[in-house]
């Protein structure tokens, strides 16, 4: 203790720096811990909402970690303290830690390439195949991005997983498309089930009126003949739309009288003579 | 129920087979009920500083409670820009033509067409306002388009018209009259079959059950090879008319039909 400690200075790395001196130096940090929060506050306010949300943020927390960093260094600097053989030692243990931390640091590259990239922003509804997952994206941070699921559960997904995948982005559409199928019986007359199809579905508010919704005859099937309807709705109304088309469909075909037959097979027999 | 601004409010449409209630300022003292085409609505003091506010339809009764500041309700009935029913999604417009215009080349024209329009009630207060209900009278009509491709054209909300040679009245708390000026800068003759543009920048006028638009300059040029027409607002308020009061900022954005016009 009296090698570190002697008389009013303490030695750091082989430096005799005065108490006085360390108070000034901890003055300064404090100051710049000050400073960073400040600066970032200001940021976020004055000109956070000229950017994305995740922008935003991340570049507040470059802002507040930045003037930390440079407050660190001028602190170290001007007590005299050489921090090059501790550069040379930290190079060594980098190099170490740089192989235990491949994924982490995969997953910050990554997250600044998202950051560039902009598959999505906050708030998006987005669908990553690849994980069969489909969810709001909450926020693209450093290390990982997070969604939450329509279960409301919040899924963190690594960035280099994000990256590296395909990603859908259904709320970046004016307007998105969906089908489906629906089978009449042969007997039916197809030009009427259309017909009734199609007045049904413009009926619908948010089906748009242009591109038309279409139906088309799909297949001649085992037991019914197959219609698939396309309709065309504002990208964010899926919920509006996508859920009630079937049943939108089934009154109308049913109103008009016209069969939705289930799977059906006929046997023919011969009777054996007796 | 009384009017504020003229005796006019207080009498009842006549261009119609029923008894309308017409647009204007309404103070209400206790209670009051609006006569419109396919809905009833009734407001009702419940307490000193509140209104019940009732809109009846076929579709089912709209209920709020309205929190007022002054002594009465003061309120203004008005035809309001299309966009907000069945939900606020778009500030564009896509007027389908029933038939297309031809306009020669390097020439002027105009045509009339009736536009559809939203019932708006409002507070009365300052000139930006937010409104306490809004419907159409006929919601069926309420539909939606898209100009240009899913990603990058613009969601619109959609009518059809027939465009006139002459100005006529638009069928009363349907629709309002919109006259568009159009200007072939190119030396061939042209047809438009549809009109886009943001609706947000045109003010509505009225008059008693009449409603008309600003006028939409439609000027098509060529650029970079491509046929274009720009679209922008112009102001043109009749005489004598009032003014529907606005729920957001005018862009003055001059908006560029690029993706087709016929």
């Amino acid at each position: 203790m009296t090698d570190i400690i002697t008389g009013d200075t303490i030695n750091i790395f082989g430096h005799h720096i005065s108490i006085d001196s360390i108070i000034i130096g901890i003055a300064i940090m404090a100051a710049g811990v000050v400073l960073a929060k400040i600066a970032s506050v200001l940021f976020k306010k004055y000109f956070g909402p000229h950017f994305e949300e995740n922008t935003s943020k991340n570049i507040g927390k470059g802002i507040y970690y930045g003037i930390i960093i440079i407050t660190l260094l001028a602190v170290t600097t001007s007590q005299g303290i050489d921090l090059s053989g501790l550069m040379v030692a930290g190079g060594i243990f980098g190099i170490v830690i740089g192989f235990a931390t491949q994924s982490v640091v995969a997953n910050l590259v990554s997250g600044i390439f998202l950051m560039f990239d902009k598959p999505a922003k906050a708030g998006d509804v987005i669908e990553i195949p690849a994980s069969n997952t489909t969810g709001v994206l909450l926020d693209i941070a450093i290390f990982s991005t997070r969604l939450r699921l329509f279960d409301g559960t919040i899924m963190r997904i690594p960035n280099d997983k994000i990256f590296t995948t395909n990603i859908h982005n259904y709320s970046r559409l004016a307007a998105r498309r969906a089908d489906f199928a629906v089978g009449i019986a042969y007997k039916e007359n197809i030009g009427k089930a259309v017909s009734e199809i199609k007045k049904a579905i413009s009926e619908m508010p948010y089906v748009l009126v242009e591109p038309e919704p279409m139906v088309w005859t799909e297949q001649l099937g085992e037991s019914s003949v197959n219609l698939r309807i396309y309709v065309w709705y504002p990208g964010d109304s899926f919920m509006e739309v996508v859920p009630t088309l079937p049943k939108v469909v089934k009154e109308a075909l049913d109103k008009a009288g016209i069969e939705i037959p289930f799977p059906q097979r006929t046997i023919w027999y011969r009777q054996l003579p007796t | 129920m009384e009017s504020l601004h003229n005796s006019q409010a207080e009498k009842i449409s006549k261009n119609t087979e029923t008894a309308y209630t017409l647009y204007g300022i309404y103070k209400v003292k206790d209670r009051a009920t609006f006569y419109l085409p396919n809905n009833t609505i009734v407001l009702e003091r419940a307490t000193d500083d509140k209104f019940t506010y009732r809109r009846t339809n076929q579709n089912g009764t709209v209920e709020k409670l309205l929190s007022i500041r002054t002594q009465d309700l003061e309120m203004e009935f008005v035809p309001t820009l299309p966009i907000y029913v069945p939900s606020y999604k778009t500030d564009f417009v896509f007027l389908r033509l029933s038939k297309p215009v031809f306009v020669s080349r390097n020439s002027k024209t105009e045509v009339f067409v009736s536009m559809p329009i939203e019932m708006g009630l409002f507070f009365t207060g300052n000139e930006m306002r937010e409104y306490f209900d809004v419907f159409a009278c006929e919601p069926s009509s309420s539909r939606y388009a898209l100009y240009g491709d899913p990603d990058k054209g613009k969601l619109c909300k959609f009518a059809t018209v027939m465009p006139l040679a002459q100005e006529e009245m638009a069928r009363p708390y349907f629709e309002g009259r919109l006259r568009v000026k159009i200007q072939n800068e190119l030396d061939t003759g042209i047809s438009i079959g549809k009109i886009v543009f943001p609706v947000r920048d045109h003010e509505i006028h009225y008059r008693y059950a009449d409603a008309a638009y600003d006028d939409l300059n439609l000027i098509v040029k060529e650029r970079l090879g491509v046929q274009i027409a720009e679209v922008v607002q112009s102001g043109n308020m009749p005489q004598g008319w009032s003014t529907s009061p606005r729920t957001m900022k005018k862009t003055d954005i001059k908006f560029t039909m690029e993706m087709g016009f016929d």
